[in-house]
């Protein structure tokens, strides 16, 4: 960076320089690009920032040109290369209307991330307690300078609200059913469908034996889990995993053998599965038992929904029977490949593939929450 | 794309003269279907049009001539839907396919009929072109005499011209190291992958022989016998599934026998070389990679560099 900027400080006509730096403040300003597209821009850090208070011949064009482009590339989403250099030299500009609105954001965005920072700063790993009150008032009145008691009724005004929200999304049967749902969505849990899921008996065995297991693993999990280092909760979690699934697997054995036969390694091995190991790390402490549980639950069904739906298939495809017994018309042909764990991947591939266009899935959109 | 064609066209004379007429319907069949999806897929997603590459002709060739006569004539046309619709356009078209679709075509197809795709008829049997062959004598193909341990009948002069029970398309073996040097002496095709992977089938059939009346006749039947020179010359070089570098296409063709002989030594299958070019598909890049940098680095791998 800074060789280029002295090449273009030395000659200013100098093409290829130029272009440079147009692409290294596209680099840096890429992130910052999304929040400029919705509200306003905000101010470029680092690399960009620097790029930008020094102006070459180009951007001094660019910057007489802001005003009126402004409003066209708010109007239109579509944000061209041009248009990326504008708004990114737009914050250096003293001179524009939107000073006084950067500047109010600006602290919004200072106030959060300071609260963002003092809040990893104050998180005990050893106490696992909240910190002290005096304390954050104390940071809360440097930061905003304003009266701790006004916050806190803020907060208290906002909090359940909030809570309600986060709710109200995870505690959702229909979203963990088709919108979220783990394998077809989320390709989570794939392993048990691909290799076990021939027939359906086969999918009812394993996806009952996955909803137990995900509820029982978050029961024994959850209330021990806060008093539980974070860097020991994997090994906690596999020998709980351990533990929920001996017995299941026996009973498994005890009332279907010749399915829980069928079915071989991949029924034990759900308890592995990132859907019973990982779901629950997303939950904070807020979360108590009968919530998360519930949330578990859902999961499983979501699961069994999709077991079901692909055992089904793969059932009539390859073996023209469905529940072991021929159905009428199909029973002759019979396509092979279905059986196998090649043809289960084509159909989850399609199936994948439609999900995602019916119900308008996005990368990013749904992370936070699996 | 479409100077393989003639080659394959002798390989279908070749077809014609000893098995009658229903070799031409089968491939007929397997090259107009191929055309007609790629068609239809293109023209209903609305995208460009794809025909004129004659990828899809070269597809439906090599699909039909690796499945013996006595195949009925839908078969070649669940290979063709399964080559171009769900193995090549899903991936983006030619250029963008990882795995080969002739070779997914025929593993689909044996995988899913084995029974049907590995019974075939005697060298001296004709067929007529449209009827479906119910009752007819079945030769015992040099491979499966291999794997039962057993001398097989056929002797290395009719391996060479194709007077074999075997897939209608691939037993010529003179006319395929013809079509062979013809492609290398126009340079459509390299010389490091079919010689890499012939030259590992050969030593490994050398030092673990199956044949029981020598060492040297086993690497005789090994290489003559299957598909796997048909294989070696039109499929593994195919410009879009097999590598660019040297080393690349060395260590290609070194696994690719590795794997053949493997699945035809202990697999269920007698003929394991489109499953072996399947599983060596996927690692194509890597390959190349390790090529590049061997270049790059005049030699030596430097890997902390990059």
């Amino acid at each position: 960076m800074s060789k280029n900027k002295k090449k273009a400080a030395s000659n200013k006509k100098a093409a290829p320089a130029a272009r440079k730096k147009e692409k290294n403040a596209k680099m840096t300003a890429a992130p910052a690009m999304k929040e400029t597209n919705k509200a306003a821009a905000v101010p470029a850090k680092g690399k960009a920032a620097q790029v930008a208070a020094a102006p070459t011949n180009e951007q001094k064009a660019a910057k007489t040109a802001v005003e009126p482009a402004e409003e066209k590339a708010v109007k239109a989403a579509a944000a061209t290369e041009d248009v990326k250099v504008q708004e990114a030299s737009a914050p250096a500009n003293p001179n524009s209307a939107q000073t006084e609105k950067e500047n109010t954001e600006r602290a919004g965005f200072k106030l959060a991330g300071n609260k963002f920072f003092a809040s990893i700063k104050n998180f005990n790993f050893k106490r696992h307690k909240a910190p002290k009150p005096e304390k954050a008032e104390k940071a809360e009145k440097q930061e905003t300078g304003a009266p701790a008691e006004l916050n806190k009724a803020k907060k208290a005004e906002n909090a359940p609200a909030e809570e309600l929200e986060k709710e109200n999304q995870l505690l959702n049967l229909k979203k963990r059913l088709l919108d979220l749902n783990p394998v077809f969505i989320k390709i989570v849990a794939a392993v048990p469908l691909l290799g076990a899921a021939v027939s359906l008996k086969n999918g009812i065995l394993l996806s009952c034996v996955m909803i137990l297991t995900v509820v029982l693993l978050n029961l024994l999990l959850i209330p021990i889990y806060r008093f539980i280092p974070n860097r020991y909760r994997p090994a906690v979690s596999f020998l709980a995993a351990g533990v929920v699934i001996t017995p299941l697997y026996a009973i498994a054995h005890y009332f279907s053998p010749s399915i829980a036969s069928n079915c071989s390694i991949y029924l034990p091995l759900i308890a592995v599965s990132a859907l019973a190991l990982c779901e629950k790390q997303h939950f904070g402490k807020k979360y108590v038992v009968p919530k998360t549980a519930l949330d578990a639950f859902f999961n499983g069904l979501g699961f069994a929904f999709a077991a079901i739906i692909i055992s089904v298939l793969r059932e009539i495809i390859a073996n023209g029977t469905l529940y072991d017994r021929p159905l009428p018309y199909i029973s002759e042909a019979k396509f092979k490949l279905a059986a196998y764990p090649a043809g289960a991947f084509i159909l989850l591939a399609v199936f994948a593939a439609l999900f995602r266009k019916i119900f308008n899935y996005n990368e990013g959109k749904g992370d936070d929450m699996l | 794309m479409g100077d393989t064609i003639l080659p394959l066209l002798f390989l279908l004379i070749v077809a014609i003269y000893y098995t009658g007429l229903r070799a031409l319907t089968l491939t007929a069949v397997s090259v107009l279907s191929c055309i007609i999806f790629e068609y239809l897929y293109r023209r209903i997603l609305g995208k460009k049009r794809s025909i004129g590459d004659m990828s899809a002709v070269v597809t439906g060739m090599i699909i039909a001539f690796c499945m013996p006569v006595t195949a009925p004539i839908w078969f070649p046309i669940i290979g063709a839907f399964f080559a171009i619709v769900v193995v090549k356009q899903l991936f983006g078209g030619l250029g963008n396919n990882i795995f080969n679709p002739a070779a997914a075509a025929i593993c689909l197809l044996t995988v899913t009929w084995p029974g049907t795709m590995s019974t075939f008829p005697q060298a001296t049997a004709k067929f007529s072109p449209f009827a479906t062959p119910v009752e007819f004598e079945t030769g015992v193909p040099v491979l499966t005499a291999l794997k039962n341990g057993t001398l097989p009948d056929n002797r290395p002069f009719e391996m060479l011209i194709g007077y074999t029970p075997g897939n209608f398309g691939t037993s010529a073996i003179l006319v395929i190291i013809i079509a062979g040097l013809v492609l290398l002496y126009r340079r459509i095709i390299s010389w490091k992958i079919p010689l890499a992977y012939l030259g590992t089938v050969a030593v490994l059939a050398l030092l673990f022989p199956r044949c029981p009346s020598g060492r040297l006749d086993s690497v005789v039947f090994e290489l003559t016998s299957g598909s796997l020179a048909f294989v070696a010359v039109f499929m593994a070089t195919d410009p879009v599934t097999s590598p660019v570098t040297t080393l690349g296409r060395l260590l290609y063709g070194f696994f690719l026998g590795l794997i053949t002989v493997f699945i035809r030594y202990f697999g269920i299958y007698p003929e394991g070389a489109f499953f072996a070019l399947l599983i060596m598909n996927p690692f194509v890049l890597a390959l190349d990679r390790l090529g590049w940098k061997l270049k790059s680095k005049g030699g030596r791998i430097a890997y902390e560099q990059e």
